[in-house]
């Protein structure tokens, strides 16, 4: 499969009597992406505005992060099974729109563990996205709309905002063209080099909101999905999105997922990209070790690698399923590292991991995701919410996006750390 | 004391002694898919094979599953 | 801050307080009103931002003999000084005189809320029970490495005191990097801004893995101490079961306030209270099979029948529940204790059932 991501990239976003790109500068009808957003008839209204660096905002209740991309050679092909026909994503030509996220807000949701976002302060200076310009949409919900058909509802506007962006964007010149091309049945067995394949945990039920899983893989949920191969470019170009909640994770992150890029950084260089194979974390425990186990077959007898890498999603009970597999893996002779994510801020390194098995003897510290930091910012407007939405914390106090100070867990800043392994960062024992 | 979990892994890692393997995370000793008496019969099944782990010697970390006689 | 000096005390043990040897070992509380012995170096290193207004010392049996009480009284002493930092030793590889510095600076934070600052040896038994609680600087096992300690001790202080914040961690605290100046990390785990992505550290790492050339792992997994199987239970039928659970069940208000993640507490319920009303503090798993029927995390139903029937003699009518959600490994094991302990306190229980999510 072969997949060319065009990449426009864009410097300033303005409001627009029509939607178009010009040197650099993107104009948008927001009247006509308002009422392209208010087909849905489970959305009442919508409010749509543009964020830049700098501004004193803070938006609230964000469930994703998406960056603006379209197909550009086919038709009906864009987020495969949550908007266009169902096909399998990751071939021809995507436009993707540098330097503008959509930001996706559920104002009245009933969720406690929200995403936030200041576009100035300490948070922008953490988050790739606090650099961008962004388009922040925040769709009401009509009356008589249940809560979880509203949160689908939702995303499609993200996704709808973001194919819209892209389209936009048509006849600018492109900046760069990446590509993504690998051909899986007939890899190179003559260079000797390494064959390694990505072990991708892509969801855990455990934080199914309403014990109903986030469709997040072609329009539908993985909670029941056994492992399968999957290849990266469906992951890189609209197959699989983020959840209906920021949990350290995203689409826009998805659809630039680090550790995908990075093997085919290294691909024909000191390694063979072999695949990634796909799967959802378990809660019951006999399913645990059979996904294990399938995903080690697929690893070795399918993907032939040599080398795997395991990816972990957010949460403390992925880090079992990952070690299971992990050393499935090790005993059918494939070499592994592996992610972890500690748990809590006290202790050593050791003490927070969670596995031991002597054969998982490459370890990396994938970010401690719930580490709490304070925000000493405050906003002057407030987007997706207003100064009195409750801000999440583990503690039982009480605090409000309005207060001067507030207490939040990194994992629901955006784009601070991402479970696919952008983040530069590294945990230390201080 | 016996432990309950559906993630004996980490029982065993730490070093508990008796484990019986849990139905699932979030219900360890129930089945919300199961109607209310069927699933109160597979909880009584739980706690008797937790119990019946109680009354036996063990050498080290022991994970028994339901299905084990 | 700017332009007041700072008022120190310093802590020394009978030897550098310059009481006496060994054979002074077992003399008590001293104060000496400035600086004495290697104060007087450390004051040269303070200079003229801060003056070293008092020096407590005390023996080093005596101290040990009781460490808390005499920590207590060592408290009350310095405290009378009104001091804005505090010193201890440093205590090099001295047992007894680590312990003493670690319990003086851990009770004067706790207590004055103010810098403290030792120095000891790695071997120092003082490091592992006290590098939580103060700063402890890395010193050589010998006094004779007494002069870079003690600059390294006023370095760190400086630094605390002037509220820089560390830029390379995401929470931006004031905490100065372990090895820059050079104490024992405080068991403390922070994210750091790295050169390298988590992407392309794992794809480096594992290449090397792969070329069999050496690599390193981030985290080291330890090996867990082993644990006597307790003997098991013989009559069932007249034996008392308690349950406990980490799945975060409380009584309806969460009296015991645990929290949701990186709690710390436990509580005891009567059990038949907290079915009645009840709530789910645990952020970890989804809560609503359990709000729904709590039985299905805490087997009250089953328990109650089982011994209508007389399987079991009698079911404990308190529940102990915690909330195990991403919380510290070892205040678990202590928790752990703490219920086995009050459980044996209890005298009449035989056995327990501890259900996990």
């Amino acid at each position: 499969m072969r997949l060319e991501i065009e990449s426009i990239d864009i410097k300033d976003i303005q409001a627009g009597s029509k939607t178009y790109a010009k040197d650099g500068v993107f104009y948008i009808n927001l009247k006509e992406l308002e009422e392209l957003i208010l087909r849905d008839p489970r959305i009442k209204s919508v409010d749509i505005n543009l964020v830049y660096p700098g501004d004193k905002v803070r938006i609230l209740n964000i469930m994703d992060v998406i960056q603006p991309r379209c197909k550009i050679d086919k038709l009906d092909a864009d987020f495969p099974g949550f908007i266009g026909k169902i096909q399998t994503a990751g071939s021809g030509r995507t436009r993707s729109l540098r330097g503008v996220a959509i930001l996706v807000s559920y104002p009245s949701t009933n969720r406690k563990e929200v995403g936030l976002l200041d576009m100035a302060g300490p948070v922008a200076e953490m988050s790739p996205y606090g650099k961008m310009r962004n388009v922040s949409i925040a769709p009401t919900i009509a009356p008589g709309v249940e809560e979880r058909d509203f949160e689908n509802a939702a995303k499609i506007a993200g996704l709808k905002t973001a194919i819209y962006l892209a389209r936009g964007a048509e006849g600018h010149p492109v900046d760069e063209v990446e590509v993504y091309d690998l051909d899986i049945t007939n890899l190179d067995r003559k260079s000797g080099l390494p064959r390694v394949a990505c072990y991708y945990q892509i969801y855990t039920p455990q934080f199914d909101y309403l014990a109903v899983s986030d469709p997040c893989f072609y329009g539908t949920d993985v909670r029941h999905m056994t492992p399968t191969v999957l290849h990266p470019n469906e992951i890189l170009d609209g197959g699989v999105v983020g959840w209906n909640a920021v949990k350290a994770l995203d689409t826009y992150s998805i659809q630039n997922h680090g550790v995908i890029k990075e093997l085919y950084r290294h691909h024909g260089k000191d390694l063979i990209f072999a695949g990634v194979v796909g799967l959802a974390a378990n809660t019951e425990p006999t399913a645990r070790v059979r996904s294990a186990c399938m995903a080690a077959k697929l690893v070795k007898d399918v993907l032939g690698a040599d080398g795997v890498i395991l990816v972990k999603v957010t949460g403390g009970m992925p880090h079992i399923d990952l070690a299971i597999a992990g050393e499935e893996c090790e005993k059918l002779g494939v070499k592994t590292a592996i992610f972890t994510q500690p748990l809590t801020p006290f202790g050593t390194l050791s003490d927070t991991i969670l596995f031991n098995a002597p054969s998982l003897n490459l370890i990396i510290t994938a970010s401690a995701t719930f580490e709490r930091t304070k925000i000493p910012w405050k906003a002057e407007k407030f987007l997706g919410g207003t100064a009195k939405t409750k801000i999440f914390c583990p503690d039982p106090i009480e605090q409000y996006a309005g207060d001067p100070v507030i207490d939040i867990e990194e994992y629901l800043l955006p784009g601070v750390l991402d479970c696919t392994g952008n983040a530069k960062v590294i945990i230390k024992e201080y | 004391m016996v432990q309950i979990t559906a993630i004996p892994n980490i029982a065993q890692m730490v070093g508990v002694n008796r484990i019986i393997q849990g139905r699932a995370v979030p219900n360890p000793v129930g089945d919300p898919s199961l109607p209310k008496e069927k699933e109160k019969e597979l909880r009584r099944k739980y706690i008797l094979k937790a119990l019946e782990l109680l009354q036996k010697d063990v050498e080290g970390p022991t994970v028994v599953t339901l299905e084990e006689t | 801050m700017a332009g007041k000096k700072l008022r120190v005390v310093h802590f020394l043990n009978q030897f550098f307080g310059q009481i006496g040897s060994e054979d002074k070992a077992t003399s008590g509380f001293v104060v000496k009103e400035g600086p004495v012995g290697p104060g007087l170096a450390l004051q040269k290193e303070l200079g003229d931002r801060g003056d070293i207004v008092a020096t407590v010392i005390c023996g080093d049996d005596y101290f040990a003999a009781n460490v808390d009480k005499n920590a207590g009284e060592g408290l009350r002493l310095v405290a009378s000084y009104q001091p804005d930092l505090f010193f201890a030793g440093p205590a090099f590889a001295g047992g007894r005189y680590g312990v003493a510095c670690g319990a003086m600076c851990k009770a004067v934070s706790a207590e004055l809320g103010i810098f403290v600052i030792t120095g000891m040896y790695e071997e120092n038994p003082g490091v592992e029970l006290y590098r939580k609680y103060a700063f402890i600087c890395k010193a050589p096992n010998i006094a004779r490495g007494m002069p870079e300690v003690l600059r390294n001790m006023v370095r760190l202080a400086f630094r605390l005191l002037s509220g820089e914040k560390e830029m390379r961690i995401l929470t931006r605290e004031n905490l100065p990097k372990p090895e820059e100046y050079h104490y024992f990390s405080r068991n403390l785990l922070r994210n750091e801004y790295c050169e390298k992505s988590i992407a392309e550290r794992s794809v480096e790492r594992l290449v090397a893995k792969l070329q069999g050339k050496p690599f390193e792992s981030e985290v080291t997994p330890p090996i867990f101490k082993k644990v006597t199987p307790p003997a098991p239970i013989k009559d069932l039928s007249h034996s008392e079961i308690a349950l406990i659970s980490d799945g975060g069940l409380v009584p309806k208000g969460n009296p015991g306030g645990l929290a949701s993640r990186s709690n710390l507490k436990w509580g005891a319920y009567d059990i038949e209270a907290v079915f009645r009303e009840y709530e789910v503090t645990h952020a970890g798993y989804f809560n609503d099979h359990v709000l729904e029927r709590p039985d299905r995390l805490v087997p009250f139903d089953v328990m109650r029948d089982l011994v209508k029937e007389g399987k079991v003699g009698k079911l404990h009518r308190t529940f102990f529940s915690t909330s195990g959600n991403c919380t510290v490994t070892k205040r678990c094991g202590e928790m752990g204790e703490e219920i086995g302990t009050e459980i044996k306190r209890r005298e009449t229980i035989a056995g327990a059932i501890l259900t996990s999510t």
